[in-house]
């Protein structure tokens, strides 16, 4: 550690880290540079305001086995907010930036590029190649310094407000924020000393392993204190009241709440964005603001609300903070909740541009109706969003292009049950859901999805039960024999000699037979156990007609008959039969053949549509279901969704 | 939790019926309950005939 007196004040300045340059003297906030052995004081800068920011200089964390300890910050301001930046000393000798900003990281070092576009010639949504790999050009912006501490490399320092008088004012600073595959970031930064590159990841709060955070004023358990929410307050520049801010030093614009007036939080200058006027009241978030709740394992404090809509419909957003995790949403539609959060990470293609499950289903502009408490970035009611939404239930993907602010977000949701958010944040009454939204889960669908294994099986049980039977039961004679109707025999009674049927016999099939020629013979027939004088009745009938006109010969009916009996018992039986025939027919022999055995397939045909029916019925209401979703859709159709789901 | 308890009764409830049908030879279609044999085929002149 090397310890110097500040040029400016005298107090002690340490420079810790043998990669910082320069350091922010933290009693007189001078910018001290080292130059060789002396130390040059640049003037003075701003001090930080409060923040809810859990990270302080001394932090450590690791990020993909990466070592490091934050040692200096500084705040970047633009037009639309401003952001943390944190100097960080790596465990491996190099330096690093975490940047701190919209409730996520990113981590990255500066590289050596060749070949960088040109800054005029980037716009948003552009894919340049840099080095072998793809990046989307998410944000462009200029920016300025506006206050910083601890220690910092030489190359941080472009546009400190407070220079001395002998310095040249500096230039902005202008960046393009670049997102690539896998959660890959960078930023090309075009400054005093010319375009420099920094690439790494993005990353969340939990990928980076800090230790040594500072306490969280109203989140830290046990560090409550007075300002129990760990709110900022300031007076409304419209009207003098006050207005609490909830994520100080996080959030760039806050809603006065009793003139609604927007007024700018990313310094302490609160500035007015926008009279936005008194309607704005009028709209009541479904969770009130300042309402805490946890929700999927995590505490969250409801800090803003805005009221979207398109030409057909309205919706609610709320802005849910957590010091650690950043910012997440709740999106309120016709009842039906979506969590969303940014996606962080460039996606390669569009959603559903590959047979990847994802559709796109509508594309939109979307425009600020109303908007209470506070965001992380400067909101306005004329904010319109170019929205392209892709749905593959539960989940969402929508992509939100900000022509006015040159930035393209992605961000992706989860269909939440309104219970689960009730629950959450203790409300007493929540909307129910109407109708059918774009990421909800269908219910039939996952209910098949859920039996068709079952089902399946049942199946080919089925149809192993039935080939086993129809094997292990086969047909046998029991008893054959022929008769002769006769007209003149008055009774036209015929009774069989008797034959036995075993044990297990069951299906009983009694086949009859006759050289009929265009006459019909009816045959009722019983089957009589001679011992307990119990008998089954069946019939046959049998008809053959047939001859020849203009297209030929022709014939219809049948010579044979079969009529069948279930569940025989054994016994000593014999056959009676009483004939009936075609008038015209005085004398007719037949034959007639009892088999047992063989399995009945009407048993198996009825059990399989017992089996199938219950899918068969899920999948018409899963169809159903799919149509009324994108019939409000302006891109797919209900059969491609309905035909992918079946594809799952 | 065992999921669609009633869809998997009804499940294993047809494959013990089509075992049980199977091998008793049994069908709802093709039933037909036992009578005595006074009356039916062959009483109609008022005799069990086979005895006779």
């Amino acid at each position: 550690m090397r310890a110097y007196d500040c040029p400016s004040c005298g107090a002690t300045l340490n420079f810790a880290s043998s990669i910082a340059i320069s350091a922010v003297c933290s009693f007189c906030q001078s910018l001290v540079i080292q130059r060789d052995l002396d130390l040059e004081a640049l003037g003075k800068i701003a001090q930080l305001p409060p923040d809810l920011s859990p990270l302080q200089i001394g932090t450590t964390g690791e990020f993909q086995k990466v070592s490091f300890r934050l040692i200096g910050r500084l705040r970047w301001q633009w037009s639309g907010g401003s952001w943390t930046e944190w100097f960080a000393e790596c465990g491996d000798g190099h330096s690093a930036w975490l940047a701190e900003t919209q409730g996520f990281f990113t981590f990255s070092r500066p590289v050596e590029a060749d070949r960088l576009p040109a800054f005029d010639q980037l716009l948003a949504g552009q894919n340049p190649h840099i080095g072998d790999r793809a990046w989307t050009v998410v944000d462009i912006k200029e920016s300025t310094c506006t206050g910083g501490e601890g220690q910092l490399p030489n190359g941080a320092l472009p546009g400190l407000r407070e220079r001395p008088a002998n310095q040249p004012p500096a230039l902005p600073r202008r960046s393009a924020d670049l997102q690539g595959s896998d959660g890959a970031f960078a930023t090309l930064e075009s400054g005093d000393s010319g375009t420099e590159m920094f690439e790494g990841q993005y990353a969340r709060y939990e990928e980076l392993s800090f230790a040594n955070l500072r306490p969280v004023p109203g989140w830290t358990p046990g560090f409550e204190g007075e300002r129990k929410t760990g709110s900022v307050s300031f007076s409304c520049p419209n009207c003098g009241a006050i207005v609490n801010v909830r994520a100080a030093g996080l959030t760039m614009s806050a809603v006065c709440g009793s003139c609604a007036s927007i007024i700018s939080t990313s310094d302490t200058r609160y500035q007015i964005l926008e009279k936005a006027g008194e309607k704005l009241r009028d709209y009541v978030p479904e969770i009130p603001i300042g309402t805490r709740g946890t929700f999927r394992g995590t505490e969250y404090e409801v800090i803003g609300y805005v009221r979207r809509g398109d030409d057909s419909s309205e919706w609610s957003e709320h802005l849910l903070f957590n010091p650690w995790h950043g910012f997440e949403w709740l999106v309120c539609s016709a009842g039906h909740w979506t969590f969303m959060g940014r996606l962080l990470a460039s996606l390669e293609r569009d959603p559903g541009s590959s047979n990847d499950g994802w559709r796109p289903f509508a594309n939109y502009e979307a425009h600020v109706v109303a908007v209470l408490g506070e965001f992380y970035w400067q909101t306005s009611t004329s904010e319109r969003t170019l929205v392209r939404d892709f749905v593959k239930p539960p989940y969402v993907i929508s992509k939100e292009v900000y022509p006015d602010l040159a930035e393209i977000t992605w961000s992706q949701g989860v269909y939440v049950q309104g219970q689960e958010v009730a629950d959450a944040f203790k409300l007493e009454k929540i909307e129910p859901p109407s109708g059918v939204y774009l990421n909800q889960p269908n219910p039939s669908a996952e209910k098949r999805r859920q039996v068709r294994p079952f089902m399946w099986g049942a199946v080919l049980l089925l149809v192993l039960l039935q080939f086993f039977g129809t094997s292990s039961a086969k047909l046998r004679d029991a008893y054959s024999g022929q008769f002769v109707f006769r007209k003149a025999d008055a009774s036209r009674v015929m009774m069989s000699e008797p034959f036995d049927l075993p044990a297990g016999s069951g299906k009983v099939s009694i086949t009859g037979r006759s050289n009929l020629n265009n006459a019909w013979l009816g045959i009722d027939l019983a089957l009589v156990e001679e011992k307990t004088e119990k008998r089954y009745d069946s019939e046959l009938g049998l008809e053959y007609y047939s001859g020849s006109d203009s297209d030929g010969s022709w014939s219809e009916g049948s010579r044979e008959a079969e009529a069948t009996l279930s569940e025989v018992p054994a016994g000593r039986y014999r056959l009676v039969m009483q004939a009936a025939a075609d008038p015209n027919l005085n004398e007719m022999p037949f034959t007639v053949r009892l088999q047992r055995g063989g399995v009945f397939w009407s048993n198996f045909w009825l059990m399989l549509l017992g089996v199938v029916a219950y899918p068969i019925w899920l999948m018409s209401r899963a169809a159903s279901f799919e149509r009324r979703r994108w019939a409000e859709s302006d891109l797919g159709s209900g059969s491609s969704a309905a035909s992918n789901d079946d594809d799952d | 939790m065992l999921r669609h308890p009633i869809y998997l009764l009804i499940c294993a409830a047809a494959c013990s019926y089509l075992t049980w049908s199977n091998a008793r030879g049994w069908s709802p279609f093709h039933f037909a309950a036992p009578r005595s044999a006074a009356g039916g085929v062959g009483s109609n002149r008022g005799a069990m005939f086979f005895h006779k």
